[in-house]
């Protein structure tokens, strides 16, 4: 075990690198970031030192080794936006989208699975229908837009939730829901059409025939077979929920990572953004390390390989 | 309805937004700079709570350290400056918390206008807080942006408790620009506390207090009552940090916030259908122009003829009209209808399609013939693709094909500042309230944002500089506008209105120079 986490951490850390690398050198064909940063009417020559004094005039590659020279030690340098280091700036974010993650992950769990389960077990009924009815409506809705909808309903129009910002549990019910929108859908999809797979399996006829009681048949044979794929997917469904927050941050105002990923973006912070792309990137991995250690506990033809 | 102003001139303008000199003459004396704060009785109602909504965080709160608008509307509820655009006087520069007066060519003084104003700490205000501040900003290990700027303060010496005396070394006519940028700073709590802490926590001599900045969140400060000059009628100011338009909106019709700004023309109905809030809109001296460029080897703007055919071939009053609902404000020269320097003879260019085609037969080309691309940003100024899109049509109909590139704002900043823009290109520029800032920055050789080289105009711009005198300059600042015109330097668009969406229970009216001040904010009545 020891050694399968070891070796999953060293190409975790491969991955990290490289998408690091990528991020850097497209940031830095993007543009100026002088001149984000500087006012309008700021001399020539001014910001040429400034250019020079962040070494922004050395050749791309001096300043790539600089980067991962200082970036192995914790130290992406400083925000030139907000002149304090981007790790502060960065990671003082987190807990807000780890929040709001945790909380969409185990709402698109709890809502998708079931309504999957639902939906195979009654194949062909309304249930089904209504199933995947919302399945398409999550995917095919767009969360920007869900957002503003939400927030016109019952925040402008019934005045029952806050519009945005981070505060009590009311402030997170339209985040949770729409960053949760997608991916509870993908789960809903996914659970009945492996379960429907599972039920017409023939040990599934035997636990019927042997007359084990719907419920053991479903949640005990059947859908702890169908859990693996569904397992597989809750990794890739981290990562889709950090890109989703990026969305769902901005429209509600939710003072996390992907807002502040997208305003470093914007302003050409190369620093910030260099910072919560190694964030990222780190979360990413490690929630599929994570995936691959439940799915070889239920799976223990995987652990064993 | 919303609200138009259609041509007029400054003067009438200032008027008819209830700011002219006018009104500060039917009002009384003028004691002190802004005539928006009046004497508050103890009986007088206050608001509870006015919420703002930005973008954004500011990116400190250390004063004389950023020039971002964000910040700066922040800072300056916590921190005053040394002086300010005073609406009583046209937005010309007047006294604040010092006046200005300058003793010879090359000697300026700051006098405080009050001996016991205090800092929220209790520490009285005095000439060394000035110091300190000027100091601070040109310690070149502090980073700050207006050592650039105050560069030209050579000497800065306290002569007593009240007075600060600055000397240039060569005559610096636009001093009172660069000193209305001063915020004093307490030199003991910058040395205490440090500038990381005073970033954080600033106390400074303001109509507010700092309360609490939480980062991604909200500032919050609270009313001041020693204020110097009056204390304010509004307990608490929060500033909401919201990103996305829409959601700043719905913000303010959900009664969560009180303010906010940059409402699309689109969206005016809305707000003032709404019953819980209204528009205010106002013109702004923010100016928008379209750079022609004619000191690249390559341009075909380099000949005037074409330059003035774009300007007799756009249909700009149709433009604002159509696109801008009437929610922009045609400027004649390179100067802001607004801006005391403008010259007021200069016209705009009239709307003559066959006096363009003419133009463009004589240099040459036939209709269809001339190509020229225009780069233009994407919501950076208000309506600018539409109206980008509007310019190419309008040029397309006299038979120059404008293809127009639209760019994210960092990309079209990098390409105007690196010449690799098409001959035209699309920016704004302000809030400029004189000459200097516009004219000196933008027509002088090494500036990218115009891109329109004249060396007869540089050459004049030298010597406007460097006069003292008010009246000559005003002459000289007169005579290059007209220059700027007559060679079609750009092509003159308008200025912006500013249109804020104010909840309906605060009485609050937008200024032309972008400052967004809850001093002047009270409760609403009837």
């Amino acid at each position: 075990m020891g050694r399968f986490v070891a070796s999953r951490l060293a190409s975790g850390a491969v991955v990290v690198v490289l998408a690091v690398t990528a991020v850097f050198f497209m940031v830095r064909l993007s543009g100026d970031p002088v001149l984000l940063f500087a006012p309008m009417d700021t001399s020539r020559k001014d910001i040429d030192e400034i250019r020079e004094r962040l070494g922004f005039n050395d050749p791309l590659v001096v300043q790539y080794g600089r980067f991962m020279g200082d970036a192995v030690q914790g130290d992406f340098g400083n925000s030139t936006r907000e002149q304090r280091p981007a790790t502060e700036v960065v990671v003082e974010r987190l807990p807000a989208t780890v929040q709001l993650g945790v909380v969409a992950l185990v709402l698109s769990l709890a809502i998708g699975v079931p309504l999957g389960v639902l939906a195979a077990t009654r194949h062909g009924s309304v249930w089904d229908k209504v199933a995947s009815l919302i399945a398409v409506a999550g995917q095919a809705i767009p969360g920007f837009w869900l957002g503003l909808l939400l927030m016109l309903l019952f925040a402008v129009r019934l005045g029952w939730l806050p519009t945005s910002g981070r505060g009590g549990v009311q402030h997170m019910v339209m985040p949770a829901i729409t960053l949760a929108a997608f991916s509870t859908a993908r789960y809903a999809r996914l659970a009945r059409s492996t379960m429907l797979d599972v039920l017409n399996q023939d040990y599934i006829r035997t636990a019927q025939a042997k007359g084990l009681a719907g419920r053991s048949v479903v949640w005990g044979h059947a859908f702890k077979n169908a859990s693996i794929p569904l397992i597989t997917m809750t990794g890739l469904e981290i990562g889709r929920l950090l890109e989703g927050a990026v969305i769902v941050e901005q429209v509600f105002a939710w003072p996390g990572i992907g807002w502040v990923t997208v305003q470093a973006l914007l302003n050409r912070d190369f620093a910030v953004v260099m910072a919560a792309v190694v964030l990222f990137a780190v979360m990413y991995t490690l929630a599929n390390l994570l995936t691959d250690l439940a799915y070889g506990r239920v799976n223990p033809q995987v652990r064993q390989s | 309805m919303a609200t138009k102003f259609p041509g007029l001139s400054r003067r009438s303008l200032l008027k008819g937004i209830g700011l002219g000199s006018a009104a500060a003459v039917a009002s009384g004396s003028r004691p002190l700079g802004l005539a928006g704060i009046r004497p508050v009785g103890a009986q007088e109602q206050r608001l509870a709570k006015v919420a703002i909504a930005l973008g954004t965080d500011p990116r400190t709160l250390m004063p004389n350290a950023i020039v971002d608008w964000i910040t700066g509307v922040q800072i300056e509820h916590i921190t005053d400056s040394a002086l300010l655009y005073d609406p009583a006087e046209e937005y010309r520069i007047g006294p604040w918390l010092t006046t200005l007066s300058n003793v010879d060519e090359l000697t300026w003084e700051l006098k405080l206008v009050k001996p016991d104003i205090r800092f929220h700490n209790g520490r009285v205000l005095d000439a060394s807080a000035f110091k300190a501040a000027i100091d601070w900003a040109k310690d070149p290990a502090n980073e700050s942006h207006y050592l650039e700027r105050w560069e030209v303060m050579q000497e800065v010496t306290v002569v007593d408790p009240q007075t600060l005396r600055i000397k240039t070394a060569e005559p610096f006519p636009i001093m009172d620009q660069r000193l209305r940028e001063v915020h004093p700073i307490d030199p003991q709590y910058l040395q205490e506390a440090g500038a990381q802490k005073m970033a954080e926590q600033p106390i400074g001599t303001g109509p507010f207090k700092f309360v609490e900045w939480k980062r991604g969140e909200r500032l919050v400060v609270e009313r001041n009552p020693d204020y110097w000059r009056n204390p304010v009628q509004v307990d608490r100011v929060e500033f909401r940090f919201i990103p996305e338009f829409s959601s700043r909106l719905s913000a303010l019709l959900a009664e969560e916030i009180e303010i906010v700004k940059d409402v699309p023309v689109d969206s005016i109905e809305t707000v003032n259908n709404s019953g819980v809030a209204r528009i205010e809109a106002i013109p702004s001296s923010r100016i928008n122009y379209v750079g022609l460029v004619n000191n690249r080897e390559d341009s075909v703007l380099k000949d005037v003829r074409i330059r003035q055919a774009i300007n007799y071939g756009v249909d700009v009053d149709a433009i604002i009209e159509g696109v801008f609902q009437g929610q922009a404000t045609r400027m004649a020269g390179p100067l802001s209808q607004l801006n005391p320097d403008v010259n007021p003879e200069i016209k705009p260019y009239a709307y003559d399609p066959e006096k363009a085609q003419a133009l463009l037969k004589e240099a040459g080309y036939e209709p269809g013939q001339l190509e020229i691309v225009m780069d233009a940003p994407q919501g950076r100024y208000p309506m600018d693709s539409d109206a980008a899109q509007a310019i190419a049509a309008s040029l397309g109909a006299i038979g120059i094909n404008v293809q127009v590139q639209y760019n994210e704002w960092g990309t079209h900043l990098d390409k105007i500042v690196n010449r690799r823009t098409g001959d035209m290109f699309y920016l704004g520029w302000g809030p400029s309230l004189e000459a200097y800032g516009t004219l000196a920055f933008l027509f002088v050789g090494d500036s990218t944002y115009s891109s329109y080289t004249n060396p007869d105009v540089e050459a004049r711009i030298a010597e406007a500089s460097k006069t003292i005198d008010p009246e000559a300059r005003r002459q000289m600042w007169n005579e290059i506008q007209q220059m700027v015109y007559d060679d079609a330097g750009w092509l003159f668009l308008w200025q912006q209105h500013d249109i804020y969406g104010v909840s309906n229970k605060v009485d609050w009216k937008p200024r032309p120079d972008e400052f967004v001040w809850m001093g002047e904010a009270k409760p609403r009545t009837g």
